[in-house]
């Protein structure tokens, strides 16, 4: 038996801070292996409308999970572009 | 001429609708017996019909394969799906 527990400092970030009552912090797994992955169980909490969900790809908000682009684009173009001077 | 903003406004609807029994759909086939999700989902079936037999009602086919046409075959006369007609933004 082994039990998964996020850290403290992980519980909440940005996006999952309005929803994390509904994503189980905590899961007990039983029979553990090595080498294998664990998903934590999902259950339903609340929906977004429609709209909202055909706009984010998902009608579960703990599942809404977007890539934040750690760099603008732009910049590293125009990066690219000034070191090619040479 | 028809009325072009609820047309494509009731077709945005329909689409969402569609996307979220979609995604509930996932859901139960993995949560095959939560109440609450089969619930919604058989709720968001009854919209879905609403929705289209208004569509069909309103603005002609919106599919081909559940909608009844008038002579001549309507399907033709929709904008194709790849033409900007055809889209909404969101």
């Amino acid at each position: 038996m082994a039990y998964i527990l996020k850290p403290e400092a992980e519980k909440y970030d940005a996006n999952c801070m309005p929803t994390s009552k509904c994503i189980p912090q905590e899961t007990e797994i039983r029979n553990v292996r090595l080498a294998a992955a664990y998903v934590p169980w999902q259950k339903m909490c609340q929906l977004f409308n429609p709209i909202e969900a055909l706009k984010r790809g998902t009608a579960f908000p703990e599942l809404y999970s977007p890539f934040d682009p750690p760099y603008e684009p732009q910049k590293v173009y125009k990066a690219i572009k000034a070191s090619k001077c040479d | 001429m028809k009325d072009n903003t609820n047309m494509m406004e009731l077709k945005k609807q329909i689409m969402a609708v569609h996307f979220m029994l979609e995604d509930l759909q996932l859901y139960l086939n993995t949560h095959p017996t939560d109440r609450e999700a089969l619930a919604k989902r058989n709720s968001y079936v009854k919209q879905y019909k609403m929705l289209r037999d208004e569509y069909n009602k309103c603005f002609g086919m919106i599919s081909q394969d559940d909608s009844f046409s008038p002579y001549p075959w309507q399907w033709i006369e929709e904008p194709w799906p790849w033409e900007y007609e055809a889209n909404f933004k969101l």
